[in-house]
């Protein structure tokens, strides 16, 4: 299973209905709150795939304008496909 | 993996962000250690995708590739990637990667060895070149190739078998740039960089789609924003993006009167006495050139400029014309929003900025696109400053290095040279260690007119490097045709998976890629980036500087490459052509330990900002800004009287809407290496068809419903989108051409900017049914 972790931008404002909105999201755990509105969150999921459709549906989120990937480790899938 | 170490991974992970997201703040451990606790080895490197060159640290266990992380040492993205970063991960391990030589017998590809392949494409170099001339042989290269790759193929045709056919698919992109660069400053590429993304407080886009196409740059003009509430950005498009989403103003226009809109902001300028009078004295000189000057349609199309001196009166006189209500009529912009816009182009309380893609360069009057909005910056006198300044952006990760720097163009040598220079040919003979007369004195074709001249026979055998161009020509299925008419044309095809274009070719050569290899790649803002091999390619795959070698020694040439340490000892070949040029180099060590270095680079020291005392070393103090690079005109750049010409194709009863091709955010190009992903192929599966919903109203096409797209040249089936993250205007069609089983290409003309040779995958005109 692939790990990846983001910084999720939103408006300050917005940052706590972001929050409540992301929590829900089953392979998405947010471990930091900025004070400027960014949050950091860990994705864990089965494929890149659904690493990939996360990220979208983040960024598609009401009061997110930004998504950037910080760190993806994928050591399980070489060992598939090995 | 067990449950302790992934919970460090993700730890590790949420360290990484929070660290980026920061600035370093709240860092844990250290970003870049040779090995990390968890047995780790990391290794820098630019990301292999797009051109804005965002540092990536990647991860090897075992010798593979286990996890990568955006750098936080890289200036370019502090840390953090886009969406593109996830691809990463399974680019070079798609299950047909390609491991071994094929040679095509009896219309089957069977495998053999690199002996077999290389003295087969040797001897039909030979046979070719005996019978028909070494204009008869041709290598297709790409902004993908590293710089040791452009460089070497341009030693081996230039230098050694002494043919100037060499092109990178660089000319399908950025040729607009490079000519628009070099006929108003007399030398390629940007005078800003990317910090002007954070310095600046008003930018306009034009044709660009940041948000999707160059997503972590556009994350540095919001998060300006966020910080500074006078930040404006404004997206001129003729399609609705996410970038327009985002941007404070999007204004729509026709299709090719952009060139009329520029003329119409200048007019503004120039009429209410806008521009700034002394800095045009300084460092400005008016010209014109021809009008009325072609499409390049026709095979073998020439075309030579005639820049003739004008005055300022003179170019007063040419922007009369452009009144905003002309422009107004011709662009459908209101003309309360182009005297607005000109007004904030030249509002001297602003710092202002232009971004531009594909929209000016993929244009059949590419060269005056990008002419034009360098007037406008002159006019204004908003260039050279930090904060300030006009900006090409690039799609390639090293079509700035490696096309444009090396030079891998017909008419080009390294460094701004050319070959019809006599002093050029003479001063790359004497780096190369050749006659001077084996460099021929003229180019020979342009990206369309080398696979015209392959469809016609006059090329017999071609080599392509790096790219796909039987998917991303326009007018493709004449070229995809002339590859396989036989008649003696041999076509060899290196790259890393099958695709469109090995399908067609007679030899197919395994290549390694990104990290693979080592390299060294150039991005849009002239920073230089190098990486070490970190993991080995699969199989029998080798780089494509291993194989072009391996050929030079086959053809007699090997002497031309004596190396031991082959990507240093080049490096340092290479940087003898830039030294003195205002496009000066570091030594090959320099870029091992530095996240890229912008040139020029004197005395260790990079430049941020060209041609402006105080940061470029080749400006004397008390000279301010110097266009030094153009010595004709005494050190000034040039403002062009560039009129609005139509485009070669418009909409008209039979073919009635514009077709607009480009790229979306899932797939990067024509998805070769971003389709081998299957979970991302699903995310974004196939090209559809964005059409406006009025439009498919009137033609009774609903969502999701099929539809028959068709131009004089080809038609092709899709799925309608109506309601898709980009939106057609009225009139308008859009189709991505990543897709591999949808070739939009074949409905693109084959029209190009007769100064650039670049074509217009822009426009051209279409009709639409319901399928």
């Amino acid at each position: 299973m692939p790990v990846s972790s983001v910084v999720i931008s939103c408006r300050p404002d917005k940052a706590t209905l972001v929050e409540s909105l992301l929590i829900v999201m089953p392979q998405l755990e947010i471990h930091h709150r900025l004070e400027n509105g960014c949050l950091i969150a860990v994705l864990e999921t089965e494929t890149v795939d659904a690493e990939v459709s996360l990220f979208k549906e983040i960024m598609q989120t009401d009061g997110v304008f930004d998504v950037r990937l910080a760190y993806h480790h994928f050591e399980d899938l070489q060992e598939l496909q090995t | 993996m067990d449950l302790s170490r992934r919970d460090f991974i993700k730890t590790t992970a949420a360290a990484a962000a929070l660290a980026a997201a920061t600035g370093g703040k709240f860092a844990v451990g250290s970003a870049d250690a040779a090995e990390d606790s968890s047995g780790l080895k990391w290794g820098k490197a630019p990301c292999r995708f797009c051109g804005t060159g965002c540092g990536v640290l990647v991860g090897v266990k075992d010798g593979k590739i286990v996890a990568t992380k955006g750098d936080p040492k890289a200036p370019v993205n502090k840390g953090l990637n886009c969406i593109k970063g996830y691809f990463l991960s399974k680019v070079l391990n798609g299950k047909d990667r390609l491991t071994k030589p094929l040679i095509r017998r009896g219309g089957k590809m069977v495998e053999a060895s690199w002996d077999e392949a290389l003295d087969l494409i040797a001897a039909k170099f030979r046979e070719s070149i005996d019978k028909n001339g070494p204009d008869s042989v041709a290598i297709y290269g790409s902004g993908q190739w590293t710089v040791f790759e452009g460089y070497a193929a341009a030693k081996l045709f230039k230098g050694g078998i002494g043919t100037n056919n060499i092109e990178p698919n660089a000319r399908l992109c950025m040729a607009s740039a490079v000519t628009g660069f070099m006929t108003t400053f007399a030398s390629d590429e940007p005078m800003g960089c990317y910090d002007d993304l954070d310095l600046g407080d008003t930018y306009f886009l034009w044709g660009a789609n940041m948000a999707e196409c160059h997503p972590v740059l556009f994350s540095r003009l919001i998060d300006n924003r966020l910080k500074n509430p006078k930040v404006k950005i404004i997206d001129f498009g003729t399609r609705h993006t996410r970038t327009s989403q985002m941007a404070d103003q999007y204004i729509k226009f026709t299709p090719q009167t952009d060139l009329a809109l520029l003329n119409g902001i200048a007019h503004v300028i120039v009429r209410d006495k806008l521009y700034d009078e002394k800095f045009i004295k300084n460092h400005a000189v008016f010209k014109k050139g021809k009008t009325s000057i072609g499409y390049g349609l026709e095979d073998k199309f020439k075309f030579v400029d005639d820049p003739k001196p004008i005055t300022f009166d003179e170019y007063k006189e040419f922007l009369k014309t452009y009144t905003p209500e002309y422009v107004s009529g011709l662009s459908g912009v209101p003309v309360k929003t182009i005297e607005e816009v000109a007004k904030l182009y030249a509002d001297k309380e602003r710092k202002v900025n232009s971004l531009w893609t594909m929209g000016f360069n993929q244009h059949v009057r590419g060269t005056w696109a990008n002419n034009l909005v360098y007037n406008i910056h002159l006019l204004t006198g908003k260039i050279c400053k930090p904060g300030e300044n006009p900006m090409s952006l690039t799609g390639q990760p090293s079509a700035c290095g490696t096309a444009r720097e090396v030079g891998t163009f017909t008419h080009r040598l390294p460094a701004d040279m050319v070959v019809t220079n006599p002093e050029h040919r003479e001063k790359a003979a004497k780096i190369w260690g050749v006659d001077p007369k084996k460099i021929p004195d003229k180019p020979t074709y342009n990206a369309t007119e080398m696979f015209r001249a392959l469809d016609r026979g006059d090329i017999k055998v071609v080599w392509v490097q790096v790219t796909n161009p039987f998917q991303s020509l326009p007018n493709l299925n004449r070229y995809r045709k002339g590859a396989r008419k036989g008649d003696g044309r041999f076509v060899i095809v290196s790259d890393i998976y099958p695709t469109r274009s090995t399908e067609l070719a007679d030899v197919i050569l395994p290549s390694a890629s990104w990290v693979e290899k080592e390299g060294v790649f150039g991005n849009a803002e002239r920073r230089t980036q190098q990486w070490f091999k970190m993991v080995d390619p699969p199989g029998e795959a080798r780089n494509d500087l291993w194989q072009t070698i391996e050929l030079a020694k086959r053809l007699g040439y090997g002497s031309l490459f004596p190396y031991n340490y082959v990507e240093k000892e080049i490096w340092e070949e290479y940087r003898l052509f830039n030294a003195g040029q205002g496009k000066d180099l570091a030594p090959y060590e320099a870029y091992t330990k530095a996240r890229g270095l912008r040139w020029p680079v004197v005395n260790g020291q990079e430049t941020l900002y060209r041609y402006a005392e105080g940061h470029d070393p080749y400006v004397k103090p008390g000279e301010g800004i110097k266009f030094y690079k153009n010595k004709k005109d005494d050190g000034k750049a040039v403002i062009w009287a560039r009129p609005y010409e139509p485009a070669a194709e418009a909409p008209d009863r039979q073919y009635p809407f514009w077709l607009c091709t480009g790229r979306v955010l899932e797939h990067w190009h024509t998805g070769t290496m971003t389709g081998r992903v299957p979970e991302l192929k699903r995310a974004y599966g196939a090209a559809v068809c964005e059409i406006h919903p009025d439009d498919a109203k009137k033609l009774g096409i609903k969502q999701g419903g099929k539809v028959k797209l068709s131009s004089r040249r080809g038609s092709i089936v899709l799925t309608a989108d109506l309601r898709g993250r980009g939106k057609a205007e009225k009139g308008n069609i859009f189709v991505a051409f990543f897709d591999e089983n949808k070739l939009i290409n074949e409905l693109c003309i084959d029209a190009y900017c007769p100064i650039s040779g670049e074509p217009d995958f822009k426009k051209c005109a279409v009709k639409l049914e319901k399928a």
